[in-house]
């Protein structure tokens, strides 16, 4: 008769290996004592816990378990923190189309300046505006990405730190405060963007409201239209609204614009030119709610429901907030910068904090924040000029809108309210099948409003003005 | 039902309301329990594995475990800020009672992030230190990260659950305390359900074991369930998984006040020596400055975070997250630099700084430890890279 093996049992909580060969004899067991033997109320000398949670040890030891996790530093060097910025830094907060533009602006003057840009997003590189054509053009989400932020630093000679979040903005100290460390800077370039108004409605939906704004967001809305054709509802006829549901009905998605106006792009055009762009929209299959808003948003199976104020119901698939965007200013009134609408920068961009710039969506100067690409780009300018000593400040023209609605391209520029005139003297030079045509020829600066296939004179006639 | 504990009256009957101190005030009266009472105790607590039982009992007094929690407070306001300068002020002299009181207040932060019956029942008693309590959630941390398997298993009968399994190492406990902790469903694993265990329960023992180099005034118990009985009046949440997102952020922000207590503690000994010794620490790395800015780097962060404990996005968490990493690693750095800045009188068995050092270790090892976080960022950015 052969003698069973000693075998080995491990207690579960704390790793404590009980030997049978050895017993535990400060516990009363004496060598040799098998595990059967083992009273129930036997107790792990290191952890306290009983027989019942010790299992039995495999005599090979198991093979190194490899983490299903990919390893990485995540935290630098050992123990010690990474040291973020300097004093001769400059840090830009903000990798959207203004934070870039103000690394390539400062890179392109001084060659050798410290820049780190930081960003809570991950930072690629990509044309905003393109989000709203995306699906007419055949893009996916990865081609819009013109670079990643590692990419696009390595090409600057610049510092990124991406998927971090400015947290405080310690002006005293110069210092930034993040989950990852504290950041110092020379000189700080507030770049913090804008984000979709949160629309205020009841109903037990109303979280389901997406607000495309970035390209992480319009990805999470891609996923779910490449999926099939949808029903969406838009809520908001502005630049954005109008843009998508153009965009989204070439992609062959049912839309729903809902407005409380009584016309798309109120605020930018007269009643006409605003019918045009409603009566071709609607020519398409664009289904306009107008006159009302969206007051509850509540779940219906797969689907959701819609009401509108005015007590229409209707279901649909996805809702889609376009109704404005608002500055992000949070981070920087709490620092005490003077802020508006938007922070408060003069033509240098110069908030009131010394060596603290502002631009892009979250800034205001003279009054106005200037959301638009091209005067982003002159206000990046502008820091990086002021940076390097020169005197060529941001001059706030009114910006050209271009609107890219294929179904019925817009260009206009606002020049006379610009400059405090009325906004009602249209003179109409052309109105015919090629579209329309306004303008107002004793305006200070450019005014026109031009459509069809006028509106690709709106660049030459913008220039026309300002040179 | 046990009748060691005494059921308490629920907050609505007519409980005296107490005003609501300002943060600084908070901190203060704690500061004064700490230099009267706690510090007299210290060294005790931490050789002879002494339990603070009525310095917690005065804390709670002060107001200590109240701060954060709305509906212990006449205001209905959070001050999680607060929470974790006064739970800091402690740590500072003893990371034993800083750890105790961690878990007096993560216990109930549970009821105020649970049902009504067991938050009206529970949450004055623990918000005034009149019942103290602890939380055996280290296993079901891990188990959510895929670290370990859940331990305890419950089966649904009438008026409640039958629970049945064992937890090691919960700390802060006594007959007379209660525990928040979670369990599976036997027969549904997926399922699980937050409760509050008291620990005169039929049928629950608590069993002391092997001692720590540190840590040891904690009553940290193994905790037998046999057949224990736990009543709907005491479930905190029937869906333990969708509870512990709402209560994560909070349980892992409270627990900076001892890392911020400890690694203040530490600077403060470097400090304490550099009249005499500053000539010759001046060589060293890691100097009382340097590891005062990093450390006011990660407070102040943590106190802007601290005003959202509700926020349960997976971006806020990892940043908390990452926070809790830096905290355990510069309370290593720092007790290692209180160490050689003191030198051989560090080094004496009296030293705070050699106690400070053993303390240390705990802040990198408590639960989310240092290898659980660097684990569970790791799979955060990969999540992240690849979206």
């Amino acid at each position: 008769m052969t003698e069973t093996p000693y075998r080995k049992w491990i207690c579960d909580a704390c790793g404590y290996i009980y030997d049978e060969a050895k017993g535990d004899p400060d516990g009363g067991l004496p060598p040799g004592t098998r595990y059967d033997d083992m009273p129930d109320d036997w107790q792990c000398p290191l952890c306290g816990l009983r027989k019942a949670d010790l299992r039995l040890l495999p005599d090979a030891p198991p093979p190194s378990p490899v983490s299903d996790v990919p390893r990485r530093p995540t935290a630098g060097p050992g123990l010690r923190r990474r040291h973020f910025g300097s004093a001769e830094h400059l840090v830009i907060v903000g990798a959207g189309v203004a934070g870039w533009s103000v690394a390539e602006a400062a890179r392109r003057r001084d060659p050798a300046l410290p820049i780190l840009l930081v960003t809570a997003c991950e930072g690629a590189v990509y044309a905003k505006p393109s989000l709203s054509t995306a699906l007419a053009h055949g893009r996916d989400t990865q081609s819009l990405v013109d670079a990643t932020a590692g990419q696009r630093a390595a090409e600057l000679g610049i510092e990124v730190l991406t998927r971090t979040r400015v947290l405080k903005i310690d002006t005293t100290r110069r210092r930034l405060i993040t989950a990852r460390g504290g950041i110092s800077y020379g000189r700080l370039v507030l770049a913090l963007g804008a984000r979709q108004r949160r629309l205020d409605m009841a109903g037990d939906a109303a979280d389901a409201v997406l607000r495309v704004n970035d390209l992480a967001s319009y990805r999470g809305l891609r996923e779910r239209l490449d999926a099939g054709p949808r029903q969406v509802t838009l809520v908001g006829a502005g630049l954005i609204g109008c843009e998508l549901a153009d965009d989204l009905t070439a992609g062959g998605h049912a839309v729903t614009l809902v407005d409380p106006a009584d016309r798309p792009l109120a605020a930018l055009l007269p009643a006409d030119v605003g019918g045009a762009l409603r009566e071709r929209l609607a020519a398409k299959g664009v289904q306009w709610r107008l006159g009302s808003t969206l007051a509850a948003l509540d779940h219906a199976g797969e689907r959701l429901r819609a009401t509108l104020a005015d007590g229409t119901r209707f279901d649909t698939d996805i809702v889609l907030s376009a109704a404005g965007l608002l500055p992000i200013t949070e981070p920087a009134a709490r620092a005490g910068l003077a802020v508006q609408r938007g922070i408060v920068a003069d033509r240098r961009l110069r908030t009131s904090v010394p060596g603290v710039y502002a631009l892009g969506d979250c800034a205001e100067v003279e009054g106005r924040c200037f959301s638009y690409i091209e005067p982003i780009r002159r206000q990046a300018e502008a820091i990086a000029a002021d940076l390097a000593g020169e005197d060529a400040p941001f001059l706030p023209l009114p910006p050209l809108v271009r609107v890219k609605t294929p179904t019925l391209p817009i260009s206009v520029c606002h020049g006379h309210v610009a400059a405090g005139g009325a906004a009602t003297a249209w003179q109409r030079i052309a109105d015919d099948h090629e579209g329309m045509r306004l303008e107002q020829p004793d305006a200070t600066g450019p005014a026109f409003i031009l459509t069809g296939s006028y509106a690709q004179l709106g660049g030459e006639l913008y220039r026309a003005h300002l040179g | 039902m046990s009748a060691a504990v005494q059921m308490p009256e629920p907050t609505a009957a007519g409980r005296i309301i107490p005003a609501v101190p300002t943060a600084d005030e908070l901190v203060a009266a704690t500061q004064d329990v700490v230099e009267r009472e706690l510090a007299p105790l210290t060294a005790r607590i931490d050789r002879e594995g002494l339990y603070p039982k009525a310095v917690m009992h005065s804390l709670g007094a002060a107001g200590a475990f109240r701060a954060h929690l709305p509906d212990a407070r006449p205001d209905g306001c959070h001050d999680f800020g607060a929470a974790i300068r006064a739970m800091a002020a402690v740590s500072h002299e003893c990371l034993s009672t800083g750890f105790a009181t961690w878990c007096q207040d993560t216990c109930a932060w549970y009821l105020q992030m649970g049902e009504t019956e067991a938050r009206d029942l529970w949450l004055e008693p623990l918000a005034s230190g009149r019942v103290l309590g602890g939380t055996g959630m280290s296993n079901t941390m891990k188990a959510f990260s895929g670290i370990e398997d859940l331990r305890l298993t419950g089966e649904r009968v009438d008026g409640g659950y039958i629970v049945n399994g064992s937890l090691p190492w919960v700390s802060n406990l006594g007959a007379d305390h209660v525990f928040g902790t979670l369990f599976t469903l036997s027969g549904d694993t997926a399922r699980t359900v937050m409760a509050l265990v008291d620990c005169s329960a039929p049928g629950f023992t608590l069993r002391q074991s092997a001692h720590f180099v540190a840590l040891e005034g904690t009553r940290t118990f193994a905790c037998l369930f046999d057949n224990v009985f736990i009543p709907d009046a005491h479930i905190i949440d029937h869906d333990g998984a969708a509870f512990l997102r709402r209560a994560r952020a909070g349980l892992v922000l409270l627990q900076f006040g001892m890392g911020a207590g400890n690694i203040q503690g530490c600077i403060d000994v470097c400090r304490g020596v550099e009249h005499q010794l500053g000539h010759v620490n001046q060589f060293l790395d890691d100097r009382p400055d340097e590891l005062q800015e990093e450390l006011d780097d990660i407070v102040e962060a943590v106190l802007t975070l601290a005003e959202t404990p509700h926020e349960a996005s997976e971006d806020f968490f990892r940043e908390i997250l990452q926070l809790r990493l830096a905290a355990g690693e510069l309370a290593l750095r720092a007790s290692q630099s209180a160490m050689l800045h003191t030198g051989a009188k560090g080094y004496l068995s009296s030293a705070p700084a050699q106690r400070k050092l053993r303390e240390s270790y705990f802040v990198a090892i408590v639960t989310p430890a240092t290898k659980h976080l660097r684990k569970e960022l790791a799979r955060m950015d990969s999540e992240g890279a690849g979206s």
